[in-house]
Parts: C-alpha cells; structure tokens; sequence
C-alpha cells in the first residue's frame, strides 16, 4: 500500500481506470459472445428440425400427387428464402437423402449445378451431428402410415465463421473501449492534477509575498478558490513576518541596550562594594587599633570612665565592621551567579547548629533536624540562607531553657514545605509586613543585639530561587518560619 | 642564606603602624622593611628607581602583601615577584580588607602562600600575625637560595 501511494496521484488513477476498463469491458465481451452463441444455436437447431419436417411434408406431398421430385425446386426457392432470411444464412444443405421404410436410400440427390447441394454418399438414419453439421431425420407419411424418412446434412460452417468474426469486433471493440477510456481516464486525471502541481511549485515560496497564482485567476471553481486562499495566506504570512521581524529588531535593541546598562551598573556595583569592604573597614580599622593600642598601652594612665569610653568606641567601630560585611553580603547575594544542584539541607543545618553548640557549650538546646531534607538550588546561597534563619532561631532562643529547635517539612499542594520552629521570643503578628525588610527589626538592640539585615538576605535568596517565604510568631512563645523552593527540573 | 627581614607593602599608614605594632608586641623581634606601593616593593625586590644598588641577594624572609595599592595593585606585584626567579619563592601572605571571593581565588592563582583578611578586630588581627609569625618566621626556614 505504501509503494503504491508513493506513486503520483496521476499514475495511480491511471493503473486504476486501465484495470477498471479491461475487466469491465471483457466481461461484457465474454458475456456477450456466449449468449449470443447460446441463442442462435438454439434457433439454428429448432430451425433445422423445422426444415427436415417441412421437407418431409414435401416429398409426401409429392408422392401423393405422383409427382415426381419437385422437390428441387422446392428446396431452391427454400434456399433463396433461407439466404434472405438472417439466420437461415448460417447454414447450407449439405445433403438430403430420402430413405424407404426398410432404411434403403430412395433416392439421394446431388442436383449438379446446385452449388449448395453437395454429393456426400450415404446417409444413416442415425447419423450425429459432427463439428461443423448438423443431421435431422424426419418421417415421411402416407395415409398415416410411415412410408420412408428424410435425412439432412446441414453445413453450419457460415454461423462458425459468423462466430468467429463476431469473436473479432468484440476483441476490436474491447480494444477500443479500453484506449478511449483510458485516455479519456488519463486527460480527466492530468485536468485534476496538473493545477495542483503549479499550486505545488508556488508552495515552497509560502510566506515570501511573492506567490501570484495567476494563472487561476478566471477559475471561481475549487482550484480557484484554493489558489486564492493560498496566494492570501502567503500575504498574510509575509506580512506578519515583517512585523514580527520588526518587533524582534527593536527588541534585540532594546535587550542589547539594557544588557549593556545593566552590565555597566553591575559593574559599578561591584566596584563601589569592592571599595566599601576596603576603604570604609580602612578607618574603623584603625580607630578600633588605636584605641586597643591606647588601653593596652596606656591603661595604667587612664581612669576606669576613659576606659569605659575607650571600650565604647571599640564596640561601635567593631558593630559598624559588622554592618559592613552584612550590607556587601546583601548586595552580594542579589549578584551572585547560581549554579543549580541538588543541595542536602539537612546536612548543612547539622554542621551550622553543631557550630552553634560549641561556640555556646553551657546552653542546654534541643535541636531537632530531619534526616534529608533536599532542595535544588546554589549550595553557597542555601547554605546563607539556612544560616541566617538559625541564627535567628538560636539568638531568639537565647532566654529560653531548653531551647527548642525544629528543621522539617511536609508536603502541602504538591510542594514541600520547609519550616523552621523555635520555641523563643517570638514576635507580634501585627508588625509581620516589616519582617523582611532590610533594617527592619521587632527587638531592641539591648534585648537582642543584630542589625536586621539576615531576614532581608534570606528573603531575596529564596526569591532568587523563584520560591516563597512567611512566618508565623507569638510573642513569648516562639516563631515558625516556612519556605518552599521549585523543584530540580520544574 | 636567609635574611630576617619582613617586607611589608601597604599604603595605609595606621594599618602600618599597627601592623608593626602587631609584630612587635609578638615579640617578632626580626627588622621590618615599609614599603608603601607596589612599585616601591618591586623597586625594592629587583633593586631598582630608589633601590638601586641593593645587594638583591639579599630578599626578604617573607612578604605581607596588601592588594589595593597605588600605582601597581598587590596582585600585580605577587605576579612579578613569580615570575622572577630571584624572587619566585618567597612566601607572600595577602594582607587585605577586601572579602571579595574573587581577590582571594586569583591570589592563590598567582600564587600567594596565604590569605590574611585584615580584620577590624584588633585581638583576631594579632592572632592572624601570631599565626603568621608562627608558620613562617619561626618554624618554617625559607628556602635557601
Ligand atoms: N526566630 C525568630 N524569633 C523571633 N523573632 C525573630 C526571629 N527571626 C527574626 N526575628 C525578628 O525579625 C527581625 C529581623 O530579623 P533579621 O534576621 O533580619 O535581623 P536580626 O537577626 O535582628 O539581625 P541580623 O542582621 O544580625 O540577622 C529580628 O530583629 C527579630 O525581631
Ligand atoms: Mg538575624
């Protein structure tokens, strides 16, 4: 089936009317000449079976009367009639033999000068019928009493040959038949198909603007139509190409452009932070030297207020040190590139609050974490992030006792939740919208010292991540903060 | 044959002076060469512009390198003093505020034996010289040349 689809559509109309037409036409043939030769032998023998009587008629006739054989002249004028006749002229007397009672030939005619009458000998009654002859035998009464009988011999070798040239025009038409409607088959299939293939031609240009099919102008039948619908279409086409085309001009510009800008402030971005961790630390550096200079130098000189005072400006160069490590960290974490892989958050928490413990071993803390919690994300920014949510929940612990600590998730609309839980200091619902706002804090420096920048941090973190973060707090009782980061391959 | 001297390139005066002090109060008792730019320290190194005539056999135990420096920049400088072979193995630490990952990869690409961010905090300061003090002035003995 496939072979012969992938033949043209011209080649396979023209298989199909030639196989079409030849059976057809032969089978009409076929039937044709068998009918037509069971129906004139039929009437060629009942004819024959009339004329052996007719015949036999004759003779008695003859005998009646006492003449002798007119018969001839009978069987002449039968034979002009017969050749006038249509099917008469399928067969010819061969001979006519007119036999006694006892079967002994009477007489046999063999009228010379007769060209259809032909001697032939002898004649039995029970004679067959041979290829090309017939044999009738029919008796001659007397008084109805059977004197004799007539035996004919009829040559049918005419309504042989009438067989035969009908056999030919049949063939001849059959022939013919089949060269006219395959060649009517075969212009009617080229009329449909020939269009399609200059439609074809123009195909490949779709979308150009340049397909003028207007050869089918003046058609207003399908192909028209079609070639219409085709050549709007490729107008359409182009046209939107170009607009299309033009949007993405300006817009390659345009993202180009921005590209650039954004490129040049990062750039300043990080100069400017390069220069701020080493030209503002420069000076803070050295009032914090110079004073630890001055009192580890000259503190035997100075009164225990000066050295309180001493022990103040330290304090304050050292927290702006450390507001300046959280403001580059900020900045940092919005321009970091990420690189994705899978990261094992449960191990990281495990090594930060493991920090935490033995940075603080007298604290009694109950941390709980569960065994592999992972999320697909950059290592370094996750690992930031975790650090500063359980900073938080150690540092907002730190007047409890124990201090309870839990990092889990569960599963929530097809997501994973993480979640942070302690037990401390909580905070008031009602001041949540500042919660994540650099700067931002819900405790006094004196309750709980820090610089408000780490949930700030967390929070563009895990919107780097294309995630979410809230919290939920009671004051005095403690804080859960959730956060959910898309899948590896979402 | 090795000198006891520290060469220390940094522009900042204070950071100077403390870092001195810094040594000092640590009882590195070894003589402290300042230099403050990069092209001083190269000048130095090689015996050139100010230094010329400097018996250059002579190079330092070790060198405390600031980055951002005048003139030429510390990493610059830790390139030179690589890719000379009177100085290739010197050990130079990295005395900077800069916490920039990028500074401290490409210092350690071009070779740098330490990193020492200078820490605002004065105690973490002496402690981060006390270690230096301790890795390459007393226990290590810098190749002879
Ligand atoms: N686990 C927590 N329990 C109670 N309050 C919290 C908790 N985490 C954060 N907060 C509140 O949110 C505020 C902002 O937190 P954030 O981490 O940004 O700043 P910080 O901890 O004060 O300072 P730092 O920048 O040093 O982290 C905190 O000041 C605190 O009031
Ligand atoms: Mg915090």
């Amino acid at each position: 089936m496939r072979r012969w689809l992938s033949r043209s559509f011209f080649r396979q109309v023209s298989v199909v009317l030639l196989v079409f037409s030849v059976i057809s036409v032969s089978a009409y043939a076929i039937h044709n000449y068998y009918e037509l030769r069971r129906q004139w032998n039929d009437a060629i023998q009942s004819q024959a079976s009339d004329v052996t009587n007719l015949i036999a008629l004759i003779v008695a006739d003859d005998l009646r009367y006492g003449k002798t054989f007119s018969l001839w002249n009978k069987l002449k004028s039968f034979q002009e009639k017969g050749e006038h006749n249509q099917k008469g002229a399928l067969f010819r007397f061969r001979e006519i033999t007119v036999l006694d009672s006892l079967g002994t030939t009477a007489g046999s005619t063999n009228p010379a000068g007769h060209p259809l009458l032909q001697p032939y000998g002898a004649v039995t009654a029970t004679q067959t019928d041979g290829a090309d002859s017939i044999s009738r035998i029919a008796p001659i009464e007397f008084g109805g009493e059977k004197i004799g009988s007539v035996a004919i011999l009829f040559d049918i070798t005419p309504f042989k040959k009438f067989l035969w040239v009908h056999l030919r025009d049949l063939g001849v038409y059959l022939f013919a038949v089949t060269v006219a409607s395959v060649a009517i088959g075969l212009v009617l299939a080229g009329w449909i198909t020939y269009p399609l293939s200059s439609i074809q031609d123009a195909l490949p240009l779709m979308g150009s603007g340049n397909i003028f099919l207007s050869s089918f102008d003046q058609r207003q039948d399908e192909y028209g139509r079609l070639a219409r619908a085709i050549e709007s279409a490729d107008k359409r086409i182009h046209d939107d190409a170009m607009q299309i085309r033009m949007h993405r001009d300006t817009l390659e510009e345009t993202v180009r452009l921005r590209t650039n800008e954004l490129a040049a402030s990062n750039k300043e971005l990080e100069a400017f932070s390069y220069s701020v961790s080493h030209d503002l630390r420069a000076p803070l550096r050295a009032i914090d030297g110079f004073s630890q200079a001055l009192i580890e130098d000259y503190g035997n000189k100075l009164d225990e207020t000066a050295a309180f005072y001493l022990q103040r400006v330290r304090s304050g160069a050292q927290k702006m040190g450390s507001l300046i490590d959280d403001l580059l960290q900020l900045s940092r974490v919005t321009r970091i590139e990420m690189k994705y892989a899978k990261a094992d958050l449960s191990a990281m928490a495990e090594k930060i609050t493991h920090d935490f413990m033995t940075e603080e071993p007298g604290r009694e803390a109950r941390i709980t974490i569960a065994p592999s919690l992972i999320a697909y994300g950059d290592a370094g920014l996750l690992q930031i992030m975790l650090q500063n949510l359980l900073s938080n929940a150690w540092k907002y612990t730190g007047k409890k006792s124990p201090s309870v600590i839990e990092f889990g998730s569960f599963a929530q609309n097809d997501e994973q939740v993480f979640f942070i839980r302690d037990n401390g200091a909580g905070f008031d619902m009602r001041y949540i919208s500042k919660l994540f706002g650099a700067f931002q804090r819900l405790h006094t420096e004196e309750e709980f010292p820090g610089t408000g920048i780490g949930l700030a941090t967390v929070q563009r973190i895990v919107n780097r991540h294309g995630g979410r973060i809230w919290a939920e707090g009671k004051p005095g009782e403690g804080s859960c903060f959730y956060f959910v980061l898309p899948q590896a391959a979402a | 044959m090795s000198s006891k001297i520290i060469l220390l390139v940094e522009d900042n005066p204070d950071d100077r002076i403390l870092t001195v002090r810094a040594l000092k109060q640590h009882n590195i008792s070894n003589q402290i060469q300042e230099v403050k730019d990069g092209q001083e320290a190269l000048d130095y190194l090689f015996g050139e512009g100010e230094y010329a005539g400097r018996d250059t056999s002579i190079q330092p135990q070790i060198i405390l390198l600031d980055l951002k420096l005048p003139r030429v920049d510390g990493l610059e400088v830790l390139q030179r003093i690589r890719a000379d072979s009177r100085t290739r193995r010197l050990p130079v630490v990295i005395l900077t505020s800069s916490n920039e990952q990028q500074d401290r990869v490409s210092s350690y690409d071009l070779g740098a034996n330490s990193y020492v961010r200078k820490p605002v905090d004065f105690n973490e300061f002496i402690e981060a010289a006390r270690q230096l003090g301790m890795y390459w002035l007393m226990l290590n003995e810098a190749p002879d040349d």
